[in-house]
């Protein structure tokens, strides 16, 4: 199991080196970094914040269920 | 660790997506024009002061070429920066006794970082030719045809309005367009259930469905959001939302139905034949009632404008598909996990 884990930490740290060359790759302007935050970008973060507080509901749901089945297991005992 | 590759794709496509949607930033552009309302002038020559309001621009960098223009007739200005934003421009407008009594101009600048913007109807004039004698020139045309020069850089575009909501194209439609798929990937799992009376299908069927209302959910959500920044309502009745509202309901029930039957069986041959009746119903209150009805404000739909054909720019579209297909497989990712629960519960 711990194996597993760190195969997936490996592939998540290689993802994210890709995403920073991403980063790398894209030749910012003068003008592009000079980018002032003005109109409406309050919708914009309102939208983000949504989307993530509906992603973490889904996962405390699925916490909740995958918990009820393990307790009901301890209950019953291991069927396989 | 076989079978993963298409869960680590959705979620670097989503990164990329969320990232450079985050990251770009707007086009320059004209935002608004002052002193925008009707001067009257009289033949001869007169001194008119316009305030031209940038977004994201850079007027200090630049001297621009400021032109007051409809067909024939052209002003160029002397402009005068006040800060990045605020480009003053002192027209001295002449007038001959033949010219038209209303004109409205458009205001188009010039220079080499922004390029050409150009901003419609800016200034109306009226003009009363009887008052005084006095001949005026009209200047030649210096901008016969309009060349736009790519801004260095990537951006995104601007749109009045919309201003940078337009990022949430790629946070809020990607929604839609998931949901759908995954509610025909449920359509044709339920159809697959009652030729085989497997309940594997049925169980993959009510998986992708329960996301998809979550996704719809979702949808709403920050469509409401959107909207109270744009149209001022959080929900207005546009025919979209009102068939959204609708078919969102028609999934509850869905879901309701499920839930409210004790017999596997029969549970599942109940909500396959209901998830095929309510799927074609679903399309048609958001997809081509909105299409057909009279006025709507949802780009494509009504008597507004084609997304694709006004506001969406090859910039947009770089990050829109990723956006799109990483949310759909993320979506997939999530209906697996609970299909892999209900089938272990069902196992018992």
């Amino acid at each position: 199991m711990n194996s597993g884990f760190n195969h997936i930490m490996r592939k998540i740290m290689l993802s994210t080196l890709l995403f920073l060359g991403f980063g790398g790759m894209l030749k910012a302007s003068d003008a592009a970094q000079m980018l002032r935050a003005n109109g409406k970008n309050n919708a914009v973060i309102a939208v983000l914040a949504i989307i993530f507080t509906g992603l973490i509901v889904w996962m405390v749901r699925l916490d909740r269920k995958v918990s009820r089945m393990e307790q009901e297991q301890k209950k019953t005992g291991p069927q396989s | 660790m076989r079978g993963w590759w298409w869960k680590f794709s959705g979620v670097i496509l989503l990164a990329y997506a969320l990232f450079f949607g985050l990251y770009v930033p707007l086009r320059p552009a004209i935002a608004g024009v002052d002193a925008s309302g009707k001067l009257r002038l009289r033949s001869g020559d007169s001194t008119v002061t316009v305030n031209i309001h940038g977004f994201n621009t850079f007027f200090q960098k630049v001297k621009p070429l400021v032109v007051l223009k409809k067909d024939s007739v052209c002003f160029v200005a002397g402009a005068v920066q006040e800060s990045n934003e605020i480009l003053q421009a002192q027209f001295v407008l002449r007038l001959g006794r033949n010219s038209q009594e209303h004109l409205m101009l458009n205001l188009i600048t010039w220079d080499s970082i922004h390029g050409f913007m150009e901003f419609d109807n800016a200034l109306a004039l009226e003009h009363s030719p009887a008052d005084s004698l006095g001949m005026g020139t009209i200047v030649a045309n210096p901008l016969k045809d309009k060349k736009d020069i790519a801004f260095p850089g990537l951006t995104f575009p601007y749109r009045s309005i919309l201003e940078e909501t337009v990022r949430n194209l790629l946070f809020h439609v990607p929604q839609w367009f998931s949901m759908i798929i995954l509610l025909l990937v449920s359509a044709i799992y339920s159809g697959m259930y009652l030729r085989s009376g497997k309940l594997e299908h049925d169980s993959i069927a009510s998986g992708f469905t329960s996301i998809a209302v979550l996704a719809g959910i979702l949808g709403t959500l920050t469509g409401s959001a959107w909207a109270r920044a744009t149209w001022d309502a959080w929900w207005t009745s546009d025919p979209k939302l009102n068939g959204v509202a609708v078919g969102l309901a028609m999934y509850l029930a869905y879901l309701i139905l499920r839930a409210s039957l004790d017999d596997r069986h029969q549970r599942a041959r109940l909500a396959a034949v209901y998830n095929l009746f309510v799927f074609p119903v679903f399309i048609a209150l958001i997809v081509v009632m909105p299409r057909l009805s009279a006025v709507s404000l949802h780009p494509g739909s009504g008597d507004s404008v084609n997304f694709s054909q006004y506001d969406m720019d090859n910039t947009l579209r770089m990050f829109f598909y990723p956006a799109v297909v990483g949310w759909t497989l993320l979506y997939v990712w999530m209906a697996s996990l609970g299909i892999r629960l209900q089938k272990l519960t069902l196992k018992k």
